[in-house]
């Protein structure tokens, strides 16, 4: 585990000024984003896109889990890889990207897929991004992070639709969890394998998951608050939807009943 | 009744559920998320909400695409 810094460096002062100088972050935001820990899970077109904003915006520690290897059609969307770099590990592609542009950004990497046998990868986690692409994957992060009550921030795209949003405690208590939403047995009818996405659609996306999740870190309240925010890339739509909790639903609704 | 499902003005059967509507559109209720109103309504109680007339009902796909 890193040290916790108590105050910026003047180099960091000057780096990062630009963003200290938003009365939403500030010095105190700025060193929280800097002590801060997230956990990436997924590094396909969502998941490398907010690791670089992440990093850039001086988050000190990522931990990327992903399974894959960097393909030729991932590259029109997933513009932290070569052509150099096909066949290669994502996360070690990453990683190594990463740490040459941010090299005080610490950088863990898990090449495999997340499951609950990896649930302790999460536990000092400040935030989890949930950038996967398959419902077993997302379900179980949701599992995890509810019984850890770790921050869990959770996108998706397929094809021009999307959504995005932001499971914490308090708003799990009054609103649900990601599977009162997609509860178990959810079946995709897109996947971006299957239906195609443009990388424009997707880079905005992981902007708007990484933007997120800054606010999440340095403190600021949640803007998603009991919300969902859909995105209909056809028409151009983008809607906050209130979430409600699913009094039978089989993640949070027994320990849920249990506190109150 | 007159309902707005995904901005469109549709006539429906009067007490329809949202079970009901999903089948009359073949759309597989595990692969879609339900709006009424503004408000995801969960999966476990779309066999008994009954759609009220002038409702705005957004169906969306269960897309998990990263």
């Amino acid at each position: 585990m890193r040290t916790k810094q108590n105050a910026l460096s003047d180099r960091q002062f000057i780096r990062y000024s630009k963003q200290i100088m938003l009365p939403a972050y500030g010095e105190r935001g700025q060193l929280n984003l800097l002590n801060s820990h997230v956990v990436i899970v997924g590094l396909g077109g969502l998941g490398q896109q907010a690791a670089q904003l992440l990093a850039a915006a001086g988050v000190g520690q990522l931990t990327l889990i992903d399974p894959d290897k960097v393909a030729l059609d991932n590259l029109p969307r997933q513009t932290l890889y070569r052509d150099s770099h096909i066949a290669q590990a994502k996360v070690l592609v990453a990683a190594r990207k990463l740490r040459q542009r941010y090299n005080e950004v610490a950088i863990n990497t898990i090449v495999g897929a997340f499951d609950e046998s990896k649930a302790h990868c999460l536990r000092d986690a400040d935030l989890v991004l949930d950038c996967s692409d398959n419902f077993a994957c997302r379900h179980a992060l949701s599992r995890v992070t509810f019984a850890q009550t770790t921050a869990l921030l959770s996108a998706a795209i397929s094809a021009e639709q999307a959504w995005l949003a932001l499971f914490v405690a308090e708003d799990v208590a009054e609103a649900g969890c990601l599977h009162c939403v997609f509860p178990t047995g959810t079946k995709t009818a897109q996947s971006c394998a299957s239906q195609g996405v443009m990388g424009s659609a997707v880079a905005t996306v992981a902007s708007l998951q990484a933007e997120l999740a800054l606010r999440h870190l340095s403190g600021q309240p949640n803007h998603l608050f009991g919300q969902l925010l859909h995105i209909d890339f056809t028409h151009w739509r983008f809607n906050k939807l209130r979430r409600s909790r699913d009094p039978v639903c089989n993640n949070c609704a027994t320990a849920l009943r249990k506190c109150s | 009744m007159k309902l707005i499902i995904n901005a469109v003005a549709e006539e429906v059967l009067l007490n329809i559920s949202i079970t009901t509507l999903l089948e009359q559109r073949d759309i597989a209720a595990n692969s879609v998320a339900v709006v009424v109103n503004g408000v995801i309504t969960p999966r476990s109680s779309w066999s008994t909400t009954i759609c009220q007339a002038n409702d705005e009902i957004e169906i969306f796909s269960a897309v998990a695409g990263g």
